[in-house]
C-alpha cells in the first residue's frame, strides 16, 4: 500500500471548552478524497490542522511525511483554498495570484507567467485584470482556486471550493480537478453538498460532531451498513407477479409498488438478492427493464451514518 | 555557490522583497493617511505659523525645534504611530483573514513578521523624516539665529533618535499586538503611563524607560544639550546599544509568540 498523503494520529482539537475534533485517526490516500460533513462537523478544523494554521491539542498530523506547522517545506508542496472570502481587495485577480506565486518564492516574471496560465486554467482569463472587489462570488472562488494552484503543488486542499459558483463555473472546477488528478495531484475537497463530491470521487471521509464517522469507498461503506436495508428499484411490467415470487426470499425485508409501477425491494443483503433475482429471471422468464438502487449514493449513506 | 543554493537565495529574496514592498505600499497608501499625514505635519504647521506670524519667541528657533523634537516628535507622535502600526502589523492581516495566504506559503511565520516589521519601519521613517526635514527648514527661515547649516546636526540627531525609536517601539508593540487581546489598551497604558510619565521624573528610575535612551540620542549633539538644561542622558553608543538590543529582544519575543499562535 502506498504511503498516505496525510495522516492524523489520535488528533483532538479544543477551542477552550468547545471541541472541534475528537480523537480522529485517519489516512488520506492518493487521488481525490471528499471530506464530508454537515456545517459545524469539524471539516474546516481538520483542514486547518492539515494546513498548519492551528495545532492539535492532542495527537499529531503528518502531511507528505512532515509536521505541517510553520513548515515551508510542506507549504511549497501544498496549495490551500480557504473557505473564507478573504482577499487583498486592492489587487486585481491576476496580481493577487501573481503575488501568491511570489510568496512561494518565484521571481517577478515567473510568477506573472504562472499566474496567467493558472487564471486561464480556472477560466478567469477574461476578467483577470479587474479588481477582486468587483468580482462575483463565483469569480472569487475561482481566483482562490488559482492561488492554490499557482505554484504547481503536489497536494491541493480545497475548503468548500464550489460554494457560490454557478453551474458552468462548477462544471469547470470539477473538470479541472479531474485533470489535476490525472496529472498525479492529490486533492482533498471538503463540502457539505454531497452530490457535488459524489461526481468527483468515490473516496470519502465522513465526519460529524468532530468525530470520524466513516472513511473509504462510498459503495464499500454502503455495503458495510448491514443494519440499514438497501432499496432496490426494479422496473418491470410484471411487478406484482415478481413481488409474489420475491416474498419467499429470506433477504427481502419489504416489498412495495412505486408511483411509476416499479417494484421497490428493501433488502439487507443486496449481493444475495441480485443472485436470487437473476435465478428467478432465468427460471420464470421475467422481463426486467432496469435495476438500480436509489439508496446507493452519498446522500443516503450520509443520512444513515449521521442521523 | 551551487545552483540549488542560488535558487534558494533567489527564492528568499523574492519572498522578502514582495512582502516588504507590499507592506510599504499598504502603509503609505490607505485611507488613514488622510488623517495620519496632517497629524505628522503638526510640527511643520507650528513652524510655518512662527514664520508667517512671528511670535515673541523667548529664545531662538533652534530651541523651538528642540522643544518640538522632544515633546511632539518623540513623546507623542513616535509613541502614537508606533503603537497604532506596531500592534496592527499582523493583527490587521489576522482580522481580514488574509494571514492564511502569508502563513501557508514558503515563509516561516517569524519571516512574515520580520518583513512586515521592515516594511512598516521604512514607511514610518519616510513619513517622519519628511515631516522633520520640513519642520527644520521652515524654522530655519527665521534669519535671526545664524546659518541654518550650522544647526544641521540637530536635525541629524532627531532623525537618528526617530529611527531607533521606530525600531524599538515597533518591535515592542508588535509583541504586544501578538500576545494581548486588546493590544491598543495595553500599549496606551505602557506608552503614556510608563514611558512618558516616568521619563520626565528627574530620578534614576527614568533610566528604566525606553524613551530615556531615545531622548539621549537626540541630546547627544552639543547644540541640543544647550537647551536641555542638564537633563540626564546616556552616552550615545550606550543608548544605541540598549535600543538595538531591546529591538532584537522584542522581535525575538514576538516571533516566538506568533510561531506558537493558532490563526483562525
Amino acid at each position: 500500500m502506498k504511503d498516505p498523503v496525510i495522516e492524523l494520529r489520535s488528533v483532538s482539537k479544543f477551542y477552550g471548552q468547545v471541541m472541534g475534533l475528537n480523537d480522529v485517526s485517519l489516512r488520506f490516500r492518493q487521488g481525490i478524497t471528499g471530506l464530508l460533513g454537515p456545517n459545524g462537523a469539524g471539516k474546516s478544523t481538520m483542514l486547518k490542522l492539515i494546513t498548519g494554521q492551528i495545532r492539535p491539542s492532542k495527537g499529531s498530523v503528518q502531511v507528505l511525511g512532515e509536521d505541517p506547522w510553520d513548515n515551508p517545506g510542506v507549504y511549497m508542496k501544498m496549495g490551500y483554498c480557504p473557505e473564507q472570502d478573504a482577499f487583498f481587495r486592492d489587487m486585481t485577480g491576476l496580481s493577487f495570484v501573481s503575488f501568491c506565486g511570489r510568496l512561494s518564492g518565484m521571481g517577478r516574471e515567473e510568477a506573472a507567467g504562472r499566474a496567467l496560465r493558472t487564471m486561464e486554467m480556472v477560466g478567469m482569463e477574461e476578467d483577470m485584470d479587474r479588481p477582486i472587489s468587483n468580482y462575483s462570488k463565483g469569480m472569487r472562488q475561482r481566483v482562490k482556486m488559482a492561488q492554490a494552484l499557482v505554484h504547481d503543488p503536489l497536494l491541493i486542499v480545497l475548503d468548500e471550493p464550489l460554494a457560490g459558483t454557478d453551474p458552468i463555473g462548477r462544471m469547470k472546477i470539477i473538470e479541472l480537478l479531474f485533470e489535476l488528478e490525472r496529472k498525479g495531484k492529490n486533492i482533498i475537497i471538503s463540502s457539505h453538498v454531497l452530490h457535488e463530491v459524489e461526481r468527483m470521487t468515490e473516496n470519502i471521509v465522513l465526519i460529524d460532531n468532530g468525530k470520524l464517522v466513516a472513511e473509504g469507498n462510498i459503495h464499500a461503506i454502503r455495503d458495510s451498513l448491514d443494519r440499514f436495508p438497501l432499496t432496490i428499484r426494479v422496473m418491470t411490467p410484471d411487478a406484482r407477479v415478481l413481488a409474489g415470487r420475491l416474498t419467499s426470499l429470506e433477504e427481502v425485508k419489504t416489498l412495495s409498488i412505486g408511483e411509476n409501477g416499479e417494484l421497490l425491494v428493501r433488502t439487507s443483503d443486496p449481493n444475495r438478492f441480485y443472485n436470487d433475482l437473476q435465478d428467478l429471471v432465468v427460471e420464470d422468464s421475467f422481463h426486467i427493464e432496469s435495476i438500480d438502487s436509489p439508496d446507493d449514493n452519498l446522500n443516503a449513506v450520509f443520512e444513515y451514518l449521521v442521523e | 555557490m551551487t545552483k540549488g543554493e542560488e535558487a534558494k537565495k533567489g527564492s528568499w529574496y523574492n519572498r522578502a522583497s514582495v512582502q516588504v514592498a507590499r507592506t510599504v505600499k499598504t502603509t503609505l497608501i490607505n485611507r488613514w493617511m488622510f488623517l495620519a499625514v496632517p497629524i505628522l505635519l503638526i510640527p511643520f504647521f507650528i513652524a510655518l505659523y512662527t514664520v508667517i506670524d512671528p511670535p515673541d519667541l523667548p529664545g531662538q528657533w533652534p530651541e523651538a525645534f528642540y522643544t518640538i523634537g522632544i515633546l511632539i516628535y518623540l513623546q507623542i507622535l513616535l509613541l502614537m504611530f508606533t503603537l497604532i502600526y506596531g500592534t496592527a502589523m499582523l493583527n490587521d492581516e489576522i482580522r481580514s483573514r488574509n494571514i492564511v495566504y502569508l502563513f501557508t506559503r514558503a515563509s516561516r511565520r517569524f519571516e512574515v513578521l520580520l518583513y512586515k516589521f521592515v516594511g512598516t519601519f521604512i514607511s514610518l521613517f519616510l513619513l517622519f523624516s519628511v515631516s522633520a526635514v520640513l519642520t527644520f527648514f521652515t524654522f530655519s527661515l527665521h534669519t535671526s539665529t545664524g546659518n541654518m547649516w550650522d544647526h544641521l546636526p540637530m536635525l541629524a540627531a532627531l532623525e537618528g533618535s526617530l529611527a531607533l525609536g521606530l525600531l524599538v517601539y515597533l518591535a515592542l508593540f508588535s509583541f504586544i499586538g501578538v500576545i494581548f487581546r486588546w493590544p491598543l489598551v495595553a500599549g496606551l497604558i505602557l506608552s503614556f503611563f510608563w514611558e512618558v510619565f516616568m521619563v520626565n521624573i528627574p530620578l534614576n528610575i527614568s533610566q528604566l524607560t525606553i524613551m530615556y535612551y531615545i531622548r539621549s540620542i537626540f541630546l547627544s549633539t552639543h547644540m541640543v544639550r544647550v537647551y536641555s538644561e542638564g537633563s540626564k542622558r546616556a552616552g550615545l553608543s550606550g543608548a544605541m546599544m540598549v535600543l538595538l538590543v531591546l529591538t532584537a529582544v522584542f522581535l525575538a519575543f514576538s516571533s516566538a509568540a506568533i510561531s506558537r499562535k493558532d490563526v483562525n
